[in-house]
This record gives C-alpha cells, structure tokens and sequence, in this order.
C-alpha cells in the first residue's frame, strides 16, 4: 500500500467525476498537442521540401498558390508557362545553380505525375531503391509511399488520369512503365511519380489524338512522335483552346499546347528530353507548370526576380518568403485554437480543485480516522496531493494519447495529413514544457486543499461524529 | 513502592496522574489518579459528557492533555509534541469507533492495510490470515464497507485495530448500537483479539450491559 494505490482507489470510487474532468483536460491537452505537432510538422516539412529551392517560376497568379503546387505539390497550378524562353532567360542569370522543371497535370490514384528531370530527384537526395531511373518517355519512377499504397513495382505499367485529385478521365492508351522505384526520402517525392516531361506532353497529344480520332500510330517512338505532335496541334488549336478554358475553373491544365499557337521548330528538349536531335533547343508549345531555381550565389535574388517580374508574361515566387507568409496567415487560426485548448485546460484545473475542496468537508471524518489509525498530517497530504496530481496526470495522459492518435490518423487518413506527412509518433521540446506547466499548475491547485486536509483535527471531528 | 511494583509501573499499560481539561473555560475532565496494568481490560464508565471519548483521545495522543502526566506503555504521552504523539499512536494504539468507521472509498483489505502502512510494521501474511480467520471477514476483503452488513463491518473494525499488534486497544462505545446479542458478540470479540495479542483494553461504554464483563472500571463524572 502506498499514497499512489490508495489515491486511485479514492478515484475509482467516483469514476463519474473522475472521467468527466480527465475528458476535459484531455481535449484542451489534445487540442494543443495536435497543434503543436500538426505546426511543427507542417513548418518542417514546409522547410525539408523547400530546401534549396530559392527561386519558383511559373504561370502569373497567386505567388503562394504557385509555390503550394509546385514545389509542395498540394494545390493546384496557376497555369502554363513554355519551357524554352522561361529557362533561356533564367539562365542569362549567371548565378544560377540549377534549373528543375514541373510539368504537372495527371495523376495515378491520387498521386501527382510530376514530368522533371533527373537533377530534381538528386535534389531531395532521393535514392532508387529497386530499378532505374527513365532513359525515354512513359517511363516513370515511383515514390516511395506511392509504390507501397498502389503496389506499384518495377515492371508494371499504369496509366495516368487527368488532373491532380484522383478520379479523373484516365488516359488509358497511353499507359507508363515503371522502371524504377525510390527509396524513402521523407521528402515530397515519397508521395510523386516522377517522368520526363516529354511523357506528359506525348499523353496530352495522344490525348488529343484519341479524342479526334485521329489515325495516328502511337507508339511512343520520339523519332514520329514529333511529327504527330505538330500536325495534331495545329489541325486542333481550336478545340484545345477551348478545352484549356473549361479546365482553368477547377484545376490548370498542365502541358497543354494548343495556346499558343506559335509552332516553331520541334526537336531536342535539350536535357529535358531523352533523345539527341540537332533541332534547335526549344519548341514554344511545349509548356510546363513551373520552372525552380536554385541560386549559386545570393547575388541573383536581387536581380532574377524583378527580371521576371517586369520583364516577362510569368511571375517568380519565393519560397522562403511565401511559406514565411503562410505561416503569419495562420498564425491568428493557430493562436484561436490554443486559447481554446488553454481555456479547457485551466477548467480542468479548476474543476480539481473544486473536487479536491468539496472532498474536504465531505472527506473530513474520514481524515479524522486515518489520522486516529495512526496517520500523521503528512499521510493525509500526500493523499490529496496526489489524488489531485492523479487526476491532472489522468487528463494528461489522456489527451496526449488523444493529441497523437489525431496526428496519426489524420496523417494516415486525409489526403491534406498525407500530403503533409503527419506523423503521430514525434515529440516536440514545446509539449515537453506543456507538460511540465500542467502538472505544475496541478500540484500548485492541489496544495492548498492538501495542506487543509492535512490541518484536519481528528479529536474534535470524532468528538463531534463526522 | 517495591522494586516489583515500579517495574510493573513502568510498563503499565496506562499510569495517569492529576489529568484535568478545560474547554472553553469549564472543566470537561477529571482524573485524579488512574492505573492500568500491562494486559489487563478496563471499562470506563460513565453519563453521557463525563468525558469519556475526552480521555480515550489523551491517551491516544489524539488531543493534548492538560494539566497533568499521563504515560501509556511507559511513554509519557502528555508530553510528546504532535509528531511523536502520531507515532506513538500509529505503532502501540489501536482504536474501534462507536459507528465502527470504515474509510468508505476503500475496499476492506485496503482498509485493514491502512494501520500497517501507517505504522510501517510489517506483519507476516499467516498471521494477518489468521486475523482474518478468526474474525470470519478473509472471503471479504475485495469488498467495500457498503457492500458489508453491520455485523462485518463490526468485525473488520475490529480487525483493522489489531491488525498493527498495538500493544492498546481503545475501544469508544463499540456496542451502544446493538442489541444484547450483538454487543455481547462484540465485545467477546475484542476482547479475544487484546488476548491473543497480550494488548490491554480499554472500553468506554455508559452501556450498563458491559459492567459484568470487566474486572477494572474506571467510573468517571462530568466536573462540577
Ligand atoms: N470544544 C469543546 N468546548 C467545550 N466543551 C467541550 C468541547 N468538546 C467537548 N466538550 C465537553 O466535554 C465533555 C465531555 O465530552 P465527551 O465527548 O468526552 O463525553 P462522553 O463521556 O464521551 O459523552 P458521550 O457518552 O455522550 O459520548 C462534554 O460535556 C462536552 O460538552
Ligand atoms: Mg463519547
């Protein structure tokens, strides 16, 4: 027997009141773990998938929403921009590091097709884990949790749907192969499927292809392909246009050539292509979501930017400022829901204090016992002390495990908690000083109700009967 | 005095002299002299507010005594601090209540564990399954007081006073509640259990059913 055991029998015997105030303190705990772990996560992850990434150029329109789609892949593109003379003015830049394409528009259950290039892998420190990495078009490598949730594996081949949520108009003829599959980089590319950018625009030509029923023979062969390409386009301008309004409502289209209806020379896609011609570098139909940068020397964010800026149809956002500026506009939501969670806590606190004092008048001929069977002030302190701390311990518990259970499940069960990768078994150094704070306010709520129990006179009290 | 006789005074189980109190200005006890042999059992006796409970407390050490000297087992209890005065109690003094008291949130093996943690002896498990035996509460002890008739809670009270093997059992009123058969029971019982363990006891009792029973009395009167 000890202080311990016999205050969790005084708590058993009112389970009511004992569970009721647990509930509370546990949501107020909850709500602040899982927003604390749900901020720090987010912020980390904001961080990890931002990394050296200095610069992101793409289609004018909200500079945030640029950066959400196309570096953290979770909203949706602000439009096109065509590859060739965006990288060409990028690159008269000279200190520019590295230059990584985003060609976004498919999707495989859900998962973004991302069209790139190797260096954009490299750049996360992604590892192949089984296979290769793609040599020619429609051929893909997968992320990491990509390949564990659909089963996609080395061999396979799957075909894309249109747009970046799943259920989309799946592009069932044109179907990509997996040739290789990345490990776990705990980066966005766990969740991407990434290809060359030629395979997103063969799948929107064939797409086109197919629906006008054209009689073309696809065979993913780059050496035809170009031809079908620009007779395709041309021939349909018309219709693409059209189509590309009718998207631009829920989700950018991606790749899509009719636009611009200047059809120069096709070819090489430089290093973004797989094949060598001696064409010319560039052709201005092929388009891509967003172009990112990273700066060799900080020298160039005082002067790419505003080239861009002013100088060209496109906008450039920057990362680090953009999340920064995210994170301010959540900043009031955040500091709503810890008022919340600090409000129930400290009703928590009280209510056991309030259980503690009526405990003293109802409890008071019962001290006056255990201190007549041998128990000094000391004993029946403890006791309180720690019936109080108990039930503060019990909310504690409680709602950590609650705080983390959300995390985790809400990681495992919701596309944005996915996305961000929520994780329900970190640990933060700010719950570390929840906790401490909480029992401490436990401890100083339960001294004064102890203190008085333990002043109980048991002689007077026995005299008197209860 | 004899040399017998000091030693035996010097383990008396009670030795009070010139013990009186005042509460709130009035005289609410009177003990000129009182002696208790180690072993023995005693009735005090008494109208109801001659200050009875008052005296079982001071030799309890659960109040502190007035005027005078009292030494319980040799300890000279009126002059301990509160501290010791708890210690004391805790190690040689077991106590049955009139209402038979049970800490209510306990079950009764928790109740009957109280004396021993408290007193921090050590009892061996035989010996307390023996206790229980004899009493008839061992198929009890996951219970809680509510869940027990007046009858076993009578006997668990009983139990949770001797448990500790105090070497004085004070027992307040234990049978003004009962009926003859009742108090009779109780009263074997206790005084059973002080034999088995070699402790004294001490009843008080204004209960005249209990005057046969006991060799010692102390008759005590409410101070003019
Ligand atoms: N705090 C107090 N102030 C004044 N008088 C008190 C106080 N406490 C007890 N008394 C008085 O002391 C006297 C003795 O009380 P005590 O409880 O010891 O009597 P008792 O013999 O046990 O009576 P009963 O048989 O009714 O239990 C009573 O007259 C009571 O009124
Ligand atoms: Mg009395």
């Amino acid at each position: 027997m000890n202080t311990f055991s016999l205050a969790v029998s005084q708590l058993a015997r009112r389970p009511l009141q004992t569970a009721l105030n647990a509930v509370v303190m546990s949501l107020g705990i909850a709500m602040i773990t899982v927003l604390l772990l749900g901020h720090s996560q987010f912020q980390e992850r904001m961080q990890q998938d931002g990394r050296g990434i200095d610069l992101v150029v793409g289609a004018p329109g909200s500079p945030m929403q640029l950066i959400l789609s196309s570096v953290y892949h979770v909203d949706i593109p602000t439009g096109n921009i065509p590859l060739g003379p965006a990288r060409e003015v990028i690159e008269r830049e000279p200190a520019v590091e590295r230059i990584m394409p985003v060609a976004l528009g498919d999707n495989f259950e859900g998962y973004r097709i991302v069209g790139t290039r190797p260096s954009y892998a490299q750049h996360y420190g992604a590892e192949l884990a089984r296979g290769r990495m793609w040599e020619q078009s429609m051929e893909a490598v997968v992320g990491a949790e990509v390949a564990r949730e659909t089963g996609l594996g080395v061999d396979d081949s799957f075909a894309g749907a249109h747009g970046l949520g799943s259920g989309g108009h799946v592009h069932d003829y044109a179907p990509y192969d997996v040739v290789g599959v990345l490990d776990f980089s705990g980066s966005v590319l766990d969740r991407l499927i990434l290809t060359p950018v030629q395979s997103v625009w063969d799948v929107h030509d064939h797409d086109h292809d197919h629906d006008h029923d054209h009689d073309h023979d696809h065979d993913h062969d780059h050496d035809h392909d170009h031809d079908h390409e620009h007779e395709h386009d041309h021939d349909h301008d018309h219709e693409h246009e059209h189509e590309h309004e009718h998207e631009h409502e829920h989700e950018q289209d991606h790749g899509d050539h009719g636009d611009h209806g200047d059809h120069g020379d096709h070819g090489d896609h430089g290093e973004y292509g797989e094949h060598g011609h001696d064409e010319p570098e560039y052709a201005a139909e092929e388009q891509i979501t967003a172009l990112l940068v990273s700066y060799e020397s900080p020298i160039a964010a005082a002067r790419l930017p505003r080239e861009i800026d002013e100088n060209t149809p496109w906008q450039s956002a920057e990362p680090a400022y953009q999340t920064a500026r995210l994170m301010t506009l959540l900043a009031p939501a955040r500091a709503g829901v810890q008022v919340i969670g600090g409000l129930l806590i400290v009703a928590s606190l009280l209510s056991v204090f309030a259980v503690l004092y009526q405990n003293l008048r109802e409890r008071r001929y019962d001290f006056a016992i255990m201190r007549a069977i041998g128990a000094g002030p000391a004993h029946v302190f403890r006791l309180t002390l720690a019936e109080g701390m108990l039930m503060v311990v019990l909310g504690l518990g409680l709602g950590l495990l609650l705080g983390h259970a959300s995390i985790a499940l809400l990681g495992e069960f919701t596309a944005a908690g996915r996305a961000l990768g929520l994780n329900g078994l970190t640990w933060v150094t700010e719950q570390g000083a929840l906790v401490v704070g909480v029992l401490a306010a436990g401890v100083l709520i339960a001294l004064v109700p102890a203190w008085l129990a333990s002043r109980t006179e048991p002689g007077p009290t026995l005299r008197r009967g209860y | 005095m004899t040399t017998a006789a000091a030693a035996a005074s010097a383990t008396a189980a009670i030795d009070a002299q010139g013990v009186s109190l005042e509460r709130g200005g009035s005289a609410v006890l009177e003990v000129p002299a009182w002696f208790l042999p180690q072993g023995e059992h005693v009735l005090i006796r008494g109208a109801s507010g001659s200050g009875k409970t008052t005296l079982l407390h001071l030799v309890a050490g659960l109040e502190p005594v007035g005027t005078g000297t009292i030494r319980v087992l040799g300890t000279p209890v009126s002059e301990l601090d509160h501290r010791a005065r708890d210690r004391f109690r805790a190690r040689n003094i077991g106590l049955v209540f009139q209402d038979f008291h049970l800490l209510t949130g306990l079950t009764v093996e928790e109740n009957l564990r109280l004396p021993l943690w408290f007193s921090g002896c050590s009892i061996g498990a035989d010996e307390i399954g023996n206790l229980l035996d004899r009493l008839g509460i061992d198929g009890l002890l996951r219970r809680h007081p509510h869940q027990l008739s007046q009858g076993e809670k009578q006997r668990v009270a009983i139990a949770r006073a001797v448990v500790h093997r105090p070497r004085l059992i004070l027992a307040d009123e234990p049978t003004s509640a009962l009926d003859d058969r009742n108090a009779e029971g109780v009263l074997d019982l206790l005084r059973a259990e002080a034999r088995a363990s070699g402790a004294s006891l001490v009843t008080a009792s204004h209960d005249s059913r209990l005057k046969s029973h006991f060799e010692y009395h102390l008759a005590l009167e409410a101070p003019s």
